[in-house]
């Protein structure tokens, strides 16, 4: 009788400590494409950019070192999805306001408007930071060629609409440019467990924070 | 005099209902002009990623090209480019109207033109371009 009351307490205590440490949170999986090589998996990766943001700052991959972000592709004249992603990208933004780990990029998929001070007046309208919320713009091969990477895991799933830039997807991408959650940016709901899907990355990213 | 004001009565009230009538009928106008030529937009607004696309492998195959064929190559890309400006162009310039009146009308309506111009080039360029892709 001992052993099983030791035994039941043993097991509480480790699914209280299991719980706790993973906040109630399934890993995410790694999306898109893998390959194998000689014995290792190769996941997909966000591969290498350079682009300038709306205070003429360079953004790379290491302006994401040591932090997950969110990233979108829009443009500011667009007429109707644009909007409503937007509006739910700023409640990502606020939700994530004081979460250094995370930052939000925003791809301009029009690169003939919408230039450094469109973009600068497009951020200070919406009244966000500029070291988190980064509105960056290139050229145009270069932009659309990181949205085929992006969205690259989306076209997997074959009932998903054509013209993935502008589907008003958000994409989660890890501390190691892994793609590892997305959802439609127009609907609230989808947003709503998107943003439990950053917070199970985070804690899985940075089991520190939560002591 | 009191039939006057009794006269009143009734037109007051039925000039108010009128007015709101028309207001409201406006307002159904518009959204209906307005979302037809968002309809046009948004069918072809997802092409423009492919109609990146499609002008980068046509671009690749110019080196492989006789003189006749790179004639047609760079005229297709060309017309992939100006029907993709045209979109561009017109979403920064377009502004729904506040209300169905005025010039908004035949605004509204000059735009529905525009972006059905700008949707039949999109569509035609890069019909042509899939057909020069696969000959």
């Amino acid at each position: 009788m001992k052993t099983i009351y030791f035994l039941l307490m043993l097991l509480t205590v480790t699914a209280a400590q299991y719980g706790c440490s993973n906040s109630g949170c399934k890993p995410l999986p790694i999306l898109g494409e893998r390959d194998f090589q000689n014995g290792d998996t190769v996941y997909h990766t966000i591969p290498t950019f350079s682009f300038l943001n709306q205070d003429s700052l360079e953004v790379t991959n290491a302006t994401f070192a040591q932090k997950i972000y969110v990233a979108d592709f829009f443009f500011i004249s667009c007429p109707t999805i644009c909007p409503k992603v937007k509006k739910e990208m700023l409640r990502v933004y606020a939700r994530f306001e004081n979460e250094p780990h995370l930052s939000l990029l925003s791809h301009s998929i029009d690169v003939r408007h919408d230039t450094i001070p469109r973009l600068k007046a497009f951020s200070e309208k919406l009244g966000v930071d500029g070291t988190k919320w980064h509105f960056v713009t290139g050229e145009e091969e270069a932009i659309f060629g990181i949205a085929d990477k992006y969205f690259s895991i989306a076209k997997a799933d074959a009932s998903a609409p054509g013209g993935f830039d502008h589907s008003g997807r958000l994409i989660l991408v890890d501390t190691k440019g892994m793609v590892r959650s997305f959802c439609d940016g127009t609907d609230p709901a989808s947003v709503d467990e998107f943003m439990k899907d950053i917070d199970c990355l985070l804690s899985q990213e940075f089991p520190n924070l939560e002591n | 005099m009191q039939m006057i004001s009794f006269k009143y009565y009734f037109l007051l009230p039925a000039l108010l209902l009128t007015g709101l009538f028309y207001g409201c009928q406006s307002d159904k106008d518009l959204e209906k002009e307005h979302l037809a030529i968002m309809e046009i937009h948004d069918e072809v607004m997802p092409m423009i990623s492919d109609m990146v696309k499609i002008r980068k492998e046509l671009a690749q195959t110019l080196g492989e090209s006789d003189s006749i064929r790179q004639v047609q190559v760079k005229q297709c890309i060309r017309d992939l480019q100006t029907a993709e400006k045209g979109m561009w162009d017109w979403m920064a310039e377009y502004k729904k109207p506040a209300s169905y009146d005025g010039d908004s009308p035949a605004y509204l309506s000059d735009q529905k033109q525009a972006i059905q111009a700008v949707s039949d080039a999109m569509k035609s360029s890069y019909e042509q371009a899939e057909k020069l892709l696969n000959e």
